[in-house]
This record gives C-alpha cells, sequence and structure tokens, in this order.
C-alpha cells in the first residue's frame, strides 16, 4: 500500500531521516518497498503574484499578466478567466517540466511573447480542474519553488494479509509510534453525533453474523463543494482523483482510518435499508456500469425495490451522490470478510473497501468513521440538519484478554527477556496488561488487533519482532536421532551424473503444458486437466515427459544440427503421479573429427539400448531387465518395445514416428526411452559371490532360421537346454539370407565353478541346444 | 693385453653392423656364450704370469659388460623398430566423445542439500499433485483468507491442486513420524504466475524443518546462518519480520548483496540486501492439525526459492532460461 509521508506526519513527529524511518519499517515487519516524490515530474515551477491584467490586443479570450517572483517579472499570456490582480498563482518559467513530459518553452501567442505559462491543477498533476489556474493561498511566499509547500513523499509498503489495521495512515502512524517510541496524536473527531432530524430510512439486518453492525447517518441539505486543497493533495498522493467533497471524503476516510463508509443519495433510497443476501439470479448494475448477477451467497445492501449496493465490495449506479444529491446517508458497517472476499473473487472486483473487509476492519472504527466525517462536515461544508446514528448491532463481542507467560518467550524466542522490556513493547503497541502471578500476565487485546491477535503464540511474535530477530543470539541445534534415512534423492543425483556423463544434457521443462502436445505424439488417454488455467497452453499436468524433450530438440537444432542428447527427470500423470526418466538421442552415435573421419555413425535405437544398458548395468539391474517387441502409437512400426523388470511393464524405448514432429531440420531418428524411476530403486546391499577359478570354453552356434527370429526367444530356448554351466551368449552376427531366412550367430561361454570343464561335456551340452532350437524353431545349424 | 684390445675392436664393429635380432643372437653366442670367444680368454689366463693375471681378468670383465650392454640396447632398440609403431602427436584432439550436462537447478540443488545433510537433515520428497489439506488447511491457512491469494493455486480435475510450495511436505512427514525430526524437502511447485524474468508457473522449493523438545529462534538462526555462510561464503545475514500463516513468528531471511557488496546496486533494488528465504518458528496449530502436542515441541521451518539462489550464484538475470533448455545455456553448466 502507499502512504504520503505529509499525511503520516499529521499524526506523529517523525524525527528519524527517512531512510531510519523506513529500515525501521522494514525490519519491524513492513517492508517498504520503494519511495518516490509525488511531483518528481515537476521543476521550474514557482510561487508568483498577478501585479497586473491587461486584454490580448489580438484575441478576445486572452489576457496579457504581468507576474512577479519577487525579484523579477514576467509577462505571461493566459486564457483563463479566474484570475484577478494580487492573487498568488504558479508560474511555469521558460525550461520548466510538467507531468507529460511537457516543457515550457518561450513562444508568441497571437503575436505576443509569452514568457512561460500561469498553472492549472491539472497541469501540475494535482486535480483534474484545467479551466481555471490554481490560485494559492496569499500567505505563500513569493519566489519560492512550488514544491516547497506541495510536494510530498510517497512510499510504498508491502502489508502482510494478517496487518489490515496498517491499511490506512493512522494505522500505520500507531505502529510507527510503537517502533518509534513515539505518541500519535489521536484523531480529530466530534465528541458525539447529536440528531436535530429524524432519518427518513430505517436499517434492518436479515444476519447479524454476516453483518455483525451497521451504522447509517442521515444528513439534510448538504452542500457538496470542491474539497479543500489539502484533501485532493492526499488523494492524488493515492492516485485517487478528488471530485467532491462527499465523494473525496469518503475516499479521505477510508484512506485515514481504514475504514470503508459508503454515501448514499437518500431520496434515491425507496423505503428502508435491508442488509440481506442476494436472491440466486438477482442482477445490479455497479457503479463501473457493469451488470451483475448474483448469488445467494452475496451479501446486499437493498431498499424495499432494488439493490443499492454489494455489500463491502462496490456501490450501484442507482443511488450514487450526484451534483444533485441534497440529502445523503451515510453507511459506516462491518462484513464478515470470509463473506466479502467470496464476493469479490467470484465477481472480479478489485476495490479498495473490500481489500479492506476481506483482511478484517476494527469492530470499534464505524463510529469513529462517522465522527470523524461530521467534524470534517462542520469545517468544510454546510447541512441543514443530521440524524442520530442509527445503530442496528449484533452484541459487542468481549473484551480479548491472553495470557503471556514469560517461560514461552523464553522458550520460543531463545531468549530470556526482562518482565519491564515485555510490558514495555506490549503497552506501545496498544496492548493493555495486568500483571499476574508466577511471572505471567493478562494482555488485553485492542480492538484494531482482533483479527491477528488470538493466541500467546502471536504475542510472542509481536514481543519478538519489536524486540528485533537480529538481538537473538544464534545457536547450532544438536540434531537427535536416528533418523530415518531415504537415500532415493542420493540415487537419482547421482544417476544424473552418470548420465551427464554419457553425453546428455539434462533438462527441466513445465510440466504444466497443453494436451495436444501430447495427443500430437499418440497419447490417447484422457489427461488430469486443470480446471482454472492460465492459458491453453498450460491446461494439463503431464502424461509423458518425451514429447517436450522433442521440443527442446527442435529448439536447439539451429545450434547443433548434427548430434543432440537430453535427459529429464520428472513427475508425470498417467492415472496416478509418478516419477519418470525419459532419455532422447538424436544424431551422430560421435561426431567426425580427425580420428573418426569416415567412421561417422548415426545413432539407431541399438545405439540407445546400448546407453539402456550402461544405466542398468551401473544401477547392478542389468540381469532383471528384459525388453520385448511391440508396436505403440509414439513409434515407427516395428522399431519400440517395453522394457520390464523383473516382468513388470515400467516403460519403453522406440525410433519416434517422423511424421508426429513438427520440425523440418529433424534428419536422423529420433530415439526415446521413457521409464518408470522409483522401480529402477533399491536400497538392497550387494552380497558378494564367490567367482569361479576355473577356465572357460567358448563355443561359436552359427544357425540358420526360415524367418526371423525374437533373439529373446532364442536365448531363452538356448538357456534352458543349456542348463547352468552356460554363463552369457552374445549375439554376434546376424544376415538375412535371400530367401527369407536369417542367418545368425551366437557364442556361448560355458564355465564349472567346481571343476575344469572337458570338450566332451561343453559337446553335450551343444548337442542338447542345438536340438532344442532345431525344434522350437524349425531351425538348421549352418 | 692386445688379445683383449683385438676382440673389442672386432666386437664393436660387428656390433655396430648389427640390424637384425638375430645377427644379434649370432652375435651373443659367439661373444657371450660358455664357448665363446670371451670364455675363451678367460681360459688363457691361468697360462699368464701372475702379475698381468689380475690386469687382464679386469679387462675382460669390463669388454663383457659393454658387450652385454652393448648388445642389450641394440636388441631393445631393433625390437621396437620391429613392431613398426609410428610416435603420435599426443595434443591432437581426442576421440569425439559427447558431452553432457547436469541442469544447473539439480547443481543447486544438490549442493544445497549437502550442506543440510552435513548437519544432519534427511530429505524427504512428497507428491506435486496435492490435497487442499496439506498444502493450505493443514498449514495453518484459513479458508477464505487472503493469505491465499500469494499462492493462487491451480486446480485439478480431480478435486486437487498442484502445490504451491513444498511445505505440505511438513504436515505429511508430521503426521506419520515422531519426532525429533529434521528434514529437508527439495521439489517442484507450481502457482497461477505468468511467466517473466523472474516469475514462472513452475518453480522450485526447498523446504526444511527441524521438531524436538527446546527449539527456539536461536536454534533457528544457528542454522540459517550455517547455510548461508557455506553456500555464499563470509556475507551479512538479517532476519526480518515477516508473516506466514504455518509460522509464528515469521520472519524472512536476507543476505548481502553479493552484486555490490551492500552498497546497492539493482539487482538489490538499491537496499543492499537479496531476499534468500522465508522462516519460521511452526505455528502450534501445524502442530495440532497433524496431531503432534505443540506443549512438548517446538520446532523451525524454512523455505527457499531455489531458482533465486541458483541465479545469485551464477549470475544468471532471468528465470526463463533455466526451463528454455537452451543448449548454449545448458553446456555452461558440469
Ligand atoms: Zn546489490
Amino acid at each position: 500500500m502507499k502512504y504520503s509521508l505529509n499525511w503520516i506526519k499529521k499524526y506523529i513527529d517523525i524525527e528519524l531521516s527517512e531512510d531510519e524511518l523506513y529500515k525501521k519499517l522494514t525490519m519491524s515487519g513492513s517492508e517498504v518497498e520503494g519511495c518516490h516524490m509525488l511531483l518528481e515530474d515537476i521543476s521550474d515551477i514557482v510561487i508568483s503574484k498577478i501585479n497586473k491584467i491587461e486584454p490580448h490586443p489580438q484575441a478576445d479570450k486572452l489576457q496579457i499578466c504581468t507576474v512577479t517572483d519577487g525579484k523579477e517579472t514576467y509577462s505571461v499570456v493566459c486564457g483563463a478567466t479566474n484570475i484577478q490582480k494580487g492573487q498568488i498563482v504558479p508560474l511555469a518559467k521558460i525550461g520548466a517540466s510538467l507531468p507529460g513530459n511537457m516543457k515550457i518553452k518561450r513562444s508568441k501567442i497571437r503575436g505576443i511573447e509569452s514568457e512561460g505559462m500561469l498553472c492549472s491543477t491539472k497541469e501540475l498533476g494535482l486535480g483534474t480542474d484545467h479551466e481555471g489556474i490554481f490560485i494559492l493561498k496569499s500567505d505563500l511566499k513569493k519566489g519560492k519553488s512550488f514544491k516547497d509547500y506541495f510536494d510530498d513523499t510517497v512510499f510504498e509498503i508491502e502489508i502482510t494479509p494478517n496487518r489490515p489495521d496498517l491499511l490506512s495512515h493512522y494505522g500505520l502512524s500507531r505502529e510507527i509510534a510503537a517502533i518509534t517510541g513515539k505518541r500519535a496524536r489521536p484523531l480529530e473527531i466530534v465528541d458525539s453525533i447529536v440528531g436535530n432530524t429524524e432519518s427518513p430510512i430505517r436499517v434492518e439486518i436479515r444476519d447479524l453474523d454476516a453483518c455483525p453492525k451497521y451504522l447509517l447517518l442521515y444528513v439534510k441539505n448538504i452542500e457538496n463543494p470542491s474539497s479543500p486543497q489539502d484533501i485532493k493533495n492526499a488523494l492524488i498522493a493515492m492516485d485517487t482523483n478528488p471530485k467532491s467533497l462527499l465523494v473525496d471524503l469518503s475516499n479521505y476516510n477510508l484512506f485515514e482510518t481504514g475504514h470503508p463508509t459508503h454515501f448514499f443519495d437518500a431520496d434515491k433510497i425507496q423505503g428502508n435499508i435491508i442488509v440481506r443476501f442476494a436472491r440466486k439470479g438477482e442482477k445490479t448494475i455497479t457503479l463501473d456500469g457493469e451488470e451483475r448477477v448474483l448469488q445467494s451467497t452475496d451479501l446486499v445492501i437493498a431498499d424495499e425495490k432494488k439493490i443499492l449496493a454489494i455489500a463491502g465490495v462496490i456501490g450501484c449506479a442507482n443511488s450514487e451522490v450526484s451534483d444533485s444529491t441534497k440529502n445523503i446517508a451515510i453507511e459506516s458497517a462491518v462484513f464478515k470478510p470470509a463473506l466479502i472476499r467470496k464476493t469479490k473473487n467470484r465477481l472480479g472486483i478489485k476495490s479498495d473497501a473490500a481489500y479492506r473487509y476481506e483482511r478484517g476492519v476494527d469492530i470499534n472504527a464505524p463510529e469513529t468513521s462517522l465522527k470523524r466525517i461530521m467534524k470534517h462536515f462542520r469545517e468544510y461544508t454546510t447541512f441543514e440538519a443530521n440524524s442520530n446514528v442509527i445503530d442496528v448491532s449484533a452484541p459487542v463481542p468481549a473484551v480479548r484478554d491472553i495470557v503471556l507467560k514469560e517461560q514461552t518467550i523464553k522458550s520460543i524466542l531463545g531468549v530470556s527477556l526482562e518482565s519491564s522490556e515485555i510490558t514495555n513493547i506490549l503497552l506501545r503497541l496498544g496492548f493493555k496488561i495486568e500483571k499476574l502471578l508466577e511471572s505471567s500476565m493478562k494482555v488485553t487485546v485492542p480492538t484494531f488487533r482482533y483479527h491477528d491477535i488470538e493466541r500467546e503464540i502471536d504475542l510472542v511474535e509481536e514481543v519478538g519482532r519489536i524486540y528485533s530477530f537480529e538481538r537473538i543470539p544464534a545457536a547450532r541445534p544438536y540434531i537427535r536421532g536416528p533418523l530415518v534415512l531415504n537415500k532415493y534423492r542420493d540415487f537419482k543425483d547421482d544417476l544424473k551424473h552418470v548420465i551427464a556423463g554419457r553425453g546428455f544434457h539434462e533438462t527441466v521443462t513445465l510440466t504444466v503444458s497443453e494436451d495436444k502436445l501430447y495427443q500430437s505424439y499418440g497419447y490417447q488417454e484422457d489427461m488430469l486437466q486443470i480446471t482454472n488455467p492460465l492459458n491453453i497452453s498450460q491446461n494439463v499436468f503431464a502424461p509423458l515427459i518425451f514429447p517436450r524433450l522433442i521440443n527442446v530438440l527442435i529448439r536447439n537444432l539451429k545450434y547443433r544440427p548434427e548430434q543432440l542428447g537430453f535427459f529429464e527427470i520428472g513427475n508425470v500423470f498417467s492415472g496416478e503421479e509418478k516419477e519418470r526418466i525419459s532419455i532422447l538421442m538424436y544424431g551422430k552415435r560421435w561426431g567426425n573429427n580427425w580420428i573418426t573421419g569416415s567412421e561417422e555413425k548415426i545413432a539407431g535405437l541399438f545405439d540407445l539400448k546400448g546407453e539402456l544398458s550402461a544405466i542398468f548395468n551401473y544401477l547392478d539391474i542389468k540381469d532383471k531387465i528384459e525388453y520385448q517387441n511391440v508396436d505403440m502409437p509414439y513409434f515407427v512400426p516395428g522399431r519400440s518395445g517395453e522394457i520390464l523388470l523383473d516382468g513388470a511393464h515400467i516403460g519403453w524405448l522406440g525410433q519416434v514416428e517422423p511424421d508426429n514432429i513438427p520440425s523440418k531440420r529433424i534428419k536422423y531418428p529420433v530415439l526415446s526411452a521413457e521409464f518408470d524411476l522409483k522401480a529402477l530403486y533399491s536400497d538392497e546391499i550387494i552380497t558378494y559371490e564367490h567367482f569361479s577359478m576355473f577356465p572357460e570354453i567358448e563355443r561359436d552356434l552359427a544357425v540358420v532360421f526360415p524367418n526371423q527370429p525374437v533373439n529373446a526367444e532364442v536365448i531363452s530356448a538356448i538357456s534352458s537346454a543349456a542348463g547352468e554351466m552356460l554363463t552369457s551368449i552374445e549375439l554376434k552376427d546376424v544376415y538375412k539370407l535371400k530367401t527369407k531366412a536369417f542367418s545368425m550367430m551366437y557364442r556361448l561361454t560355458f564355465q564349472s565353478g567346481k571343476k575344469t570343464l572337458k570338450d566332451k561335456q561343453v559337446d553335450y551340452f551343444m548337442t542338447q541346444i542345438i536340438k532344442r532350437i532345431e525344434g522350437d524353431f524349425d531351425a538348421k545349424l549352418r | 693385453m692386445t688379445q683383449i684390445a683385438k676382440l673389442k675392436n672386432e666386437a664393436l664393429e660387428l656390433l655396430e653392423k648389427a640390424s637384425t635380432l638375430e645377427e644379434i643372437e649370432e652375435l651373443k653366442i659367439r661373444f657371450l656364450s660358455r664357448k665363446g670367444e670371451l670364455a675363451g680368454l678367460f681360459s688363457e689366463i691361468p697360462k699368464l704370469d701372475p702379475a698381468e693375471r689380475k690386469q687382464f681378468g679386469q679387462g675382460i670383465n669390463e669388454l663383457k659388460i659393454l658387450l652385454t650392454e652393448g648388445l642389450e640396447e641394440k636388441e631393445a632398440t631393433l625390437k621396437r623398430s620391429k613392431r613398426d609403431l609410428p610416435p603420435v602427436d599426443i595434443t591432437r584432439d581426442p576421440f569425439p566423445f559427447r558431452k553432457g550436462s547436469v541442469h544447473p537447478l539439480s547443481a543447486t540443488y544438490i549442493e544445497i542439500i549437502n550442506i543440510f545433510k552435513y548437519l544432519g537433515f534427511i530429505v524427504v520428497e512428497g507428491p506435486e499433485i496435492e490435497e487442499d489439506f496439506y498444502n493450505f488447511e493443514g498449514l495453518n491457512f484459513p479458508p477464505d483468507h487472503p493469505a491465499r491469494d500469494e499462492q493462487d493455486s491451480f486446480f485439478m480435475q480431480n478435486g486437487k491442486l498442484l502445490r504451491t510450495h513444498t511445505s505440505p511436505v511438513q504436515v505429511r512427514v508430521m503426521e506419520s513420524q515422531e519426532p525429533p525430526l529434521a528434514v529437508v524437502s527439495p521439489g517442484k511447485c507450481y502457482r497461477r504466475d505468468t511467466i517473466d524474468a523472474s516469475h514462472s508457473s513452475m518453480f522450485n522449493q526447498l523446504e526444511g524443518f527441524l521438531v524436538d523438545e527446546n527449539i527456539s529462534v536461536a536454534e533457528l538462526k544457528g542454522t540459517i546462518k550455517y547455510f548461508i555462510k557455506e553456500l555464499f561464503g563470509e556475507k551479512k545475514t538479517r532476519f526480518r519480520p515477516h508473516y506466514f500463516p504455518f509460522t509464528e513468528p515469521s520472519m524472512e531471511v536476507d543476505v548481502e548483496c553479493v552484486f555490490c557488496g551492500g552498497k546497492g546496486c539493482n539487482v538489490c533494488k538499491k537496499t543492499g540486501w537479496l531476499e534468500i528465504m522465508g522462516a519460521g518458528m511452526i505455528d502450534p496449530n501445524v502442530f495440532i492439525k497433524a496431531g503432534l502436542d505443540p506443549v512438548k515441541y517446538s520446532g523451525f521451518a524454512f523455505g527457499m526459492g531455489i531458482e533465486r539462489i541458483a541465479m545469485l550464484r551464477y549470475d544468471i538475470n532471468d528465470m526463463r532460461l533455466f526451463f528454455e533448455n537452451d543448449i548454449e545455456f545448458l553446456d555452461q553448466f558440469r
């Protein structure tokens, strides 16, 4: 929220420099985020006096004024009609700047040279009146800079949601008083409001929980002049355009006390005011000209015929104060914060009133506000009569007392404070204190803090922040064990380095993404939709990772068209949330340089499979992994497969269907593998197995199959026929014969853990294997 | 004596001429074998004048050493040249292996987690698609309260939401384990923020909390100061009061600007301080909702944005760079 320093100074004397003040505020929890001068766009405007006014010889509507700044005189052409000899006015001299990048230059107006310009409030950025010149008070000193009288420092504070009491100049002054040890002057209000007329309007509240307090003040035949400059300046500092006294005072009161009030044109209210919930579907047009359709949870201020305002949020056009208004009714009420918030959010209305009501206002503020407004009325306008304050309220809430033990302060803040120090801090903040036995005290909370001080711990925070966390000594904790260690994160971090070490770049892409992306690669299941997406390109939680890696690939082809590899670890939602890893490989297996030369090789599926093997080897799960040929919509038919761990599906690999990739730059196969990560993690401790000291015997097995066999099936047949002496099978060679037949050569290794194998024994195993292969596959030994 | 000199000249001449391993072998047999010429000279010794014997013996020995070394050296040279391996220029480029990298956010996480592991914290991760209870209610966010505005959430079709911070893990851990608890929890979070240089709808956080008997602001400060010192070096810090629904008292932690040393610059918005985390004492309501006794236990919690810390560490000025994955960006990290 923005604050005017001049305004704050009305309530409290500040001896600190601005920087010191901002630092103190920041270090007590009200972070000052910036400040600027209100008139930073203005320069070279001086206070001057009109000595003479003559008509312009060439133009009826212009005049030539001779003005002086006390040293020199200037001849200025002016078109305004409100000027008179002897008035004090702001003069923009040649070279002066005004808001909107306006520079005053020497110029001739209808043949007469003008040595500057007399300024209206609008031209100075201090109002909306551009017809007349800004006539200043006669006691302003000629020759002084205009800024000396009218400039102000505007500073901005991030007010946290727990401190609605700071959302006003008076509220902040109270806080400054507490942190600087000063006192804020009380607001000037009338002692009491005594009626000398009857209000024609009565008030009925249907739900005292929704509206615990509603005050109404009727004022008869009130003049509505423009506001004094003082009030105008204050509003301008708050970025609010001054309009007329009645409108301005409502705004002024909000920025001053933090309490929203609403001024109705009393003659437009038909019958009595009823505070009620809207009927479902009920409509009204609000001050901003929008038609609003309401629901039965929206609290409204209505008369007997129509809705006058959406309670605490915005008024309606039908009862607005206008130039013809004679009699007014002022609402000063308290509404239930959660209700206001719900309505305001649903209707998408941001208003200063709603901002304060949803955070909570002081239950005692309605009376003070009316008394303050009455004080202003008596000072700045005239009216025929006013009513008594009509007061419809729920019973006054009980006084809030909290017991605070000094021991609690010590155990939470970690420092022992003197009882007098605690008392002093709380008194400065407006709490009342009664000492109890055993180092404790009864603390009475002022009503303006009811929204955030409810418990003992809230008082501990107050003491801590004013005492300053900076003064609390630091201590390293002793962390007691045993804690249940979880090494899964270490496992992932290690894995990232292993894969990066093999030439892949880790990416982080946005998991909130567009459903179309996944559909375009063939994902057919329902996706988990975001019901309130910010935009269409982020409407689901991703079911896959690899389409985003392809986007990264496409993006980077312009830098590296020949060779790229990426991987990402992240969560997907596909029936449930799970963590996956996706690996993408593209282009040359290795680049060409003076060594590889013509040997360069484009990565194919088996290069990617090799990378997976390396990873599974590292994780010591290679023996548990199997692959199966399965066609999948993401991949080129016949070029993909599933990955199984201990027989359970964990993911897939394949060559991505090139027709699905929206880039003309793709010229090599895009290879992708994606699988569940958690399944791979095991905290099993590896047990050492005794290894054989006896020699191995290798045999080659060359077989001709009538059709292309599935390698995994051949290996499985060989293994089951060979028995446990077979320690490894490697596919050494494959070639297609002229017919449909395939010739495959396997190298088998045999070894015993107990003795040296004899050739004769191995011959026997080989016979068994050949018999099995010939039988199962209709194959022939080559 | 001349006998030795003569033999020496002859042998050295032959050694010089020898160009094959066979010739070397022949020379070895001729001169050095048991029946070779040097052995022949030794057998001459008894025939000599006793006065000459010693000197003669020494002469033969020296020749023997000379020949043995000469032959061995020549043999080695011939053997190597026989392998026919040309010399290489070791300064040339190596075989072109591909270079990979770990994302700077991962690297930052690892660095931060290692510091807390050293202090005795363990790592626990939680789901990104979370229930309102864990994300808000269990953390003492009143329903329909403006405190929720700062954490504008994505709501999901299945009635859950995308967690807006890593703090839900606090509630999950406290619900399932008795203190002492010392946990850090890294992970992705989501808020309905439009992407720009300092905002993203997805971002990374690290949550930490310590719950035990007798934990106070003093321990909070000690832990965080240690962390900052390890990560940023000897820097000034300040603990500034703030508000979070789930801690009481709450504070934000600022570190002296790493760019200007506290003098004030554009990065620190002229304040000389950089905000790096939120922290506070866990609110008793959070303990109660998780089923722990707030009288027996107290604790502190803190949370920091990983992008922010990575930006400070690597001098990165735009948050979007982390998620665009330009190879020229990624390549700069290990
Ligand atoms: Zn700086």
